[in-house]
């Protein structure tokens, strides 16, 4: 297991570094720099899902609470 | 209320996300060679655009490269050789030609301007495009400008294409609604502790200031996140340590510090009063960190000292009709999802009163 994780790391390696300051190397600065839009799109997807787990914490713990005292 | 509330928040912003995608830029100069021309030289400017069609246009495109508001040196030539290139042709005449060098307001003079419409396409424009050296023969005939007719506007709705920004200026509708909208919800949390030290005995009010604070915060690192990877692109660097990144990373640490401060309490009152009488202290200090001092130096930030802003965009109707709805629409999101935790959070309250109350 340990193995595999770390021949999948080596292997993302290549494409981390592949982002180049260049014009067309780089896969976010292509076709006038959309993929970055997409990007602060998926950010605040990401920041609202945050928000959701946070408040389903919550909610489960009170659930427990309620149990408790059942 | 709340629901139309609700709905017209998810409504909102779709319209925001499906308009802010679908629209297209306008026509944009990407690359112009050579950038120093001479007088008496006939110059072929050979033009790089973007989202460009110029095959369409073939025939009739014009171009002109404006030196002042009044005169103006016509391509005699568009010689169209792609969809996004061509190649124009000036006679560049003889002499001290009369660039105006002093913009307006202190700003950047845009001149020799480079100006150019089709139908299709629209109207493109790309500001200092070229340096002329002057050419010491002083000619005798008269200069040969050609006079300026008024290029028509965009008849298309786009939104207008900017160098370096590109397409990443869709963004001002997905990362300037994060902080109109944690602006909003702090001011609602601040309103409910005010409420709070005035009526000590309505708890609700200390809920609701902690709920609308959290969620304003989450806007807010929502805000710096999308802010970090917009700068990537844009000004070279997650964070270059600019005013307006470090003042808005320090207001959010003093919220941070307001949840901090309220789960060192036990005695519901005494946190309620205390955390009340710090949430004031931390939004007074949130207007000078975020829209005072990073007007008064130099910042990379658009609308910030000598940067000429977003002036161009704010203009732009087409953006208005995205930007206000998407404001509008992640504000009304923000007091949903505070509602929500407020619903919850007094729900803690009441269950932990049945239980060891």
């Amino acid at each position: 297991m340990n193995k595999f994780a770390i021949i999948l790391f080596l292997n993302i390696i290549p494409f981390l570094t592949f982002a180049q300051d260049g014009k067309s190397s780089d896969y976010f600065g292509n076709i006038g720099k959309i993929y970055v839009v997409v990007g602060v799109l998926m950010i605040l997807f990401i920041c609202v899902i945050g928000l959701l787990v946070f408040l389903e914490r919550k909610l489960a713990r009170l659930e427990q609470e309620i149990h408790k005292k059942d | 209320m709340t629901r139309y509330l609700k709905l017209a928040s998810i409504l909102l912003i779709a319209y925001s996300i499906l308009a802010g995608f679908l629209i297209p830029l306008s026509t944009g100069v990407l690359e112009v060679s050579p950038r120093v021309a001479k007088g008496g030289q006939e110059l072929a400017l050979s033009i790089e655009a973007y989202n460009a069609s110029f095959l369409v246009d073939k025939g009739n495109y014009e171009a002109r490269i404006r030196l002042n508001p009044k005169n103006a040196i016509c391509a005699k030539k568009v010689q169209v050789k792609s969809n996004s290139n061509l190649t124009l042709f000036f006679d560049i005449p003889l002499g001290k030609l009369p660039v105006q060098t002093k913009g307006e307001n202190g700003k950047k003079s845009p001149f020799p301007l480079l100006e150019m419409q089709g139908n299709n396409n629209g109207y493109t424009s790309l500001e200092s495009v070229i340096f002329f050296e002057d050419s010491l023969i002083n000619s005798n005939e008269s200069q040969a400008f050609c006079t300026i007719k008024p290029y028509k506007s965009n008849s298309k709705t786009t939104f207008p294409f900017l160098n370096i920004l590109e397409e990443t200026i869709r963004n001002l509708f997905y990362h300037v609604p994060m902080w109109f909208a944690m602006m909003v919800l702090l001011f609602i949390s601040v309103y409910h502790s005010i409420l709070f030290l005035r009526n000590p005995q309505y708890l609700e009010h200390d809920i609701k200031a902690s709920s609308y604070a959290t969620v304003g915060v989450l806007f807010g690192l929502a805000g710096i996140f999308t802010g970090a990877l917009w700068a990537r692109y844009t000004w070279g660097a997650y964070w270059s340590f600019d005013v307006k990144q470090n003042t808005s990373a320090v207001a959010l640490l003093i919220y941070l510090a307001y949840f901090v401060l309220r789960s060192s309490f036990d005695d519901v009152d005494k946190r309620g009063r205390i955390s009340a009488i710090y949430n004031i202290f931390a939004f007074a200090t949130l207007i000078p960190l975020l829209y005072i001092i990073p007007r008064m130096v130099d910042s990379l930030h658009p609308g910030m000292g000598n940067n000429p802003a977003f002036s161009k965009l704010d203009l732009d109707n087409t953006m208005r009709m995205v930007f206000y709805p998407a404001v509008i629409g992640w504000i009304f999101m923000g007091i949903w999802i505070s509602q929500i935790a407020t619903r919850i959070e007094k729900l803690k309250q009441k269950v932990m009163e049945d239980n060891y109350g």
